[in-house]
């Protein structure tokens, strides 16, 4: 059931909030040993939560408009009262001392929080592989990777553990799993939606963005969770708050005349049903009245290298704060160790091996005598990359093209190779350079079974052309069966 | 370690020479803080001597009369207010809840090794 349909029947009172969370830890409970998207179920909170919700309605009271839908939250966000650990054990045991503003308005919405799902370890990563908790399994394939880093937030969708998850995106880290896992993704435009109580990864880059069943799903989570908050001095909203009232309704007024631009070189490199779902969605938004303009974008091309340089860098600041003093895992130490030891031998222990490459290639990036040649030539390549998505989307109103190179590929790959792993993320990392809004959406399976999807770009603080395009795809999209195939065959 | 192939950078000549060797990386742990032992330091390197590769396709891109982009939607970092929060302020930290999560504390302070001695 999508999360409207589910919101509608609580705010009709055919079903109840406590009923609708029963009904997702049952499924938790059947279908999560297999799946392993979660880090932390919080099922007192949860079902006190919903019962709050039931008791505000037999009292007569309005209720939100997530009001008793049941929600994940990937563990990179905080959560009052729950573990944050993201995916490191450099956090194991870290008890937030209050809620992500992200969190704190989905309560304000009525959303009942089921718990924390897996990730990369602090959302580094494309495969949820890279996790101290053990790897997530696609719930289409269970010997699959469900993409990542919000590897648990698409599985929980995927798998019917609530109506909706948070994730956080820096080069693709909400699109790609949501491709992998057959859901729909949202990268909202950088500074939409506030960062505070974020764990932050590369900050210029990350944007907290919702998963989801269906796309007007997404656009009612992230008008909750959209607009600028004092503690995020990124965050802003050019338009005060009108744009987001739009964006449901923008998912059903269709495309007439709509410009849709389709990058041809980015079906050189993909595999024949990542090329073929493309191409059959060109061919609906044509039918639909939208108009076919083939783009050419090629220093795009470059935004791949662009992006791993400067997240890699931006993270080796941001992580500079887990040094074994104000939290986090400290090592065990001798009587004459110093402090210096006390924080190489704590990183050392804490972070897991991507973690490790991560920091030390970008503080490598950043030193003397490198720092021209790989930081700031990075920068350099990234206005470049912006500027030429900004002009195109001058000429058309939306971009369409693959979210991932293939459908999902099985566990163990990334690990033996992560720079193969790093071309997964050539069709997303460009948005997040740009700070461009765009969504992943299914598009039917492919050859093996296995769903596919196509991606969506739209202009800065362009959501509601973004959402408009994406629900008429939607509509249009071949069907995925009710539940996932990797499910059925759980005894 | 092994030779590395050109990686079709751009016929960058770097490319073919190895700049992360076991020295290289060394430094940028020691900056980075990280410890790494010495039987780790060889397969440290050659991981990151492959990625460094593949990152060096920027070297060849013209971008000589471009400026650098640090953020996506201002030309300057935005900055709030210089203004200490008071414990009236949301979501101010009690001292208690600032030291909760900290490995040791003493005496309401974070407690590290001695620094003098």
């Amino acid at each position: 059931m999508s999360l409207i349909t589910l919101a509608d029947a609580i705010q009709a009172g055919t079903t109840t909030a406590t009923l609708a969370t029963q009904g997702a830890l049952a499924r938790v409970g059947a279908h999560d040993d297999a799946v392993g998207a979660f880090v932390h179920v919080d099922e007192a909170g949860a079902l006190a939560a919903a019962a709050a919700v039931d008791a505000q309605a037999a009292a007569g009271r309005p209720l939100g408009p997530l009001a008793g839908v049941p929600v994940t939250i990937k563990d990179l966000i905080a959560v009052a009262g729950q573990p944050l650990t993201a995916g490191s054990a450099m956090l194991a045991g870290y008890l937030p001392p209050r809620d992500a503003t992200v969190v704190r308005k989905l309560r304000e919405a009525g959303a009942v929080i089921l718990g924390k799902v897996s990730l990369d370890e602090f959302a580094m990563g494309s495969t949820n592989e890279h996790a101290a908790q053990g790897p997530v399994r696609n719930p289409w394939d269970l010997g699959r990777v469900p993409g990542g880093s919000s590897g648990g937030s698409a599985a929980a969708v995927a798998s019917g553990f609530g109506a909706a998850s948070l994730g956080t995106d820096t080069g693709g880290s909400v699109r790609l799993p949501a491709a992998l896992c057959g859901v729909v993704g949202v990268k909202p435009t950088y500074g939409r939606v506030s960062r505070s109580g974020v764990v932050a990864y590369a900050s210029s880059l990350d944007q907290v963005g919702p998963l989801t069943q269906t796309v007007a799903d997404a656009a009612r989570v992230l008008r909750c969770i959209a607009g600028p908050c004092g503690e995020d001095a990124t965050s802003l909203d050019p338009s005060g708050g009108a744009d987001a009232e739009g964006w449901e309704a923008a998912c059903g007024r269709g495309v007439d005349g709509l410009r849709v631009g389709v990058v041809s070189a980015w079906l050189d490199a993909v595999s024949d049903d990542v090329r073929l779902a493309v191409e059959t969605a060109a061919a609906a938004l044509e039918a639909a009245g939208a108009t076919l303009h083939e783009v050419a974008l090629p220093l795009a091309a470059h935004a791949v290298p662009a992006y791993y340089v400067i997240a890699m860098s931006e993270a080796s600041a941001n992580l500079a704060r887990y040094d074994g003093v104000r939290f986090g895992h400290r090592a065990a130490l001798s009587a004459d160790d110093d402090l210096d030891a006390l924080y190489a031998q704590s990183r050392a222990e804490g972070f897991g091996p991507e973690v490790r490459r991560r920091v030390i290639l970008g503080t490598w990036a950043l030193s003397s005598g490198y720092y021209d040649a790989y930081y700031d030539r990075a920068c350099r390549v990234r206005r470049l990359v912006r500027d030429e998505l900004t002009r195109t989307l001058q000429r058309c109103d939306v971009l369409l093209g693959p979210t991932a190179p293939r459908c999902a590929w099985p566990l163990g790959e990334a690990l033996a190779d992560p720079v193969a792993t790093y071309h997964m993320d050539q069709y997303t990392t460009a948005a997040n350079l740009a700070g461009l809004p765009a969504v992943s959406l299914p598009w039917g399976l492919g050859a093996d079974g296995l769903p596919a999807a196509v991606q969506l770009h739209a202009a800065a603080f362009d959501e509601a052309t973004l959402f408009r395009a994406a629900g008429a795809l939607e509509r249009a999209a071949p069907a995925l069966p009710a539940t996932p195939t990797g499910l059925t065959e759980t005894p | 370690m092994s030779q590395r192939p050109a990686g079709g950078a751009a016929g960058d000549a770097s490319a073919a020479t190895t700049v992360l060797d076991t020295a290289t990386v060394r430094r940028a742990a020691r900056l980075a803080r990280i410890a790494v032992r010495d039987d780790e330091l060889p397969g440290l390197a050659d991981e990151l001597e492959r990625v460094r590769v593949f990152v060096d396709a920027l070297q060849g891109v013209d971008v000589d009369h471009i400026a650098p982009l640090v953020h996506p939607n201002h030309d300057a970092m935005p900055l709030r207010p210089d203004r200490v929060p008071t414990s009236a302020d949301a979501g101010a930290l009690t001292q208690d809840q600032a030291l909760a999560n900290a490995p040791a504390t003493r005496d309401a302070h974070f407690a590290v090794p001695r620094v003098v001695g």
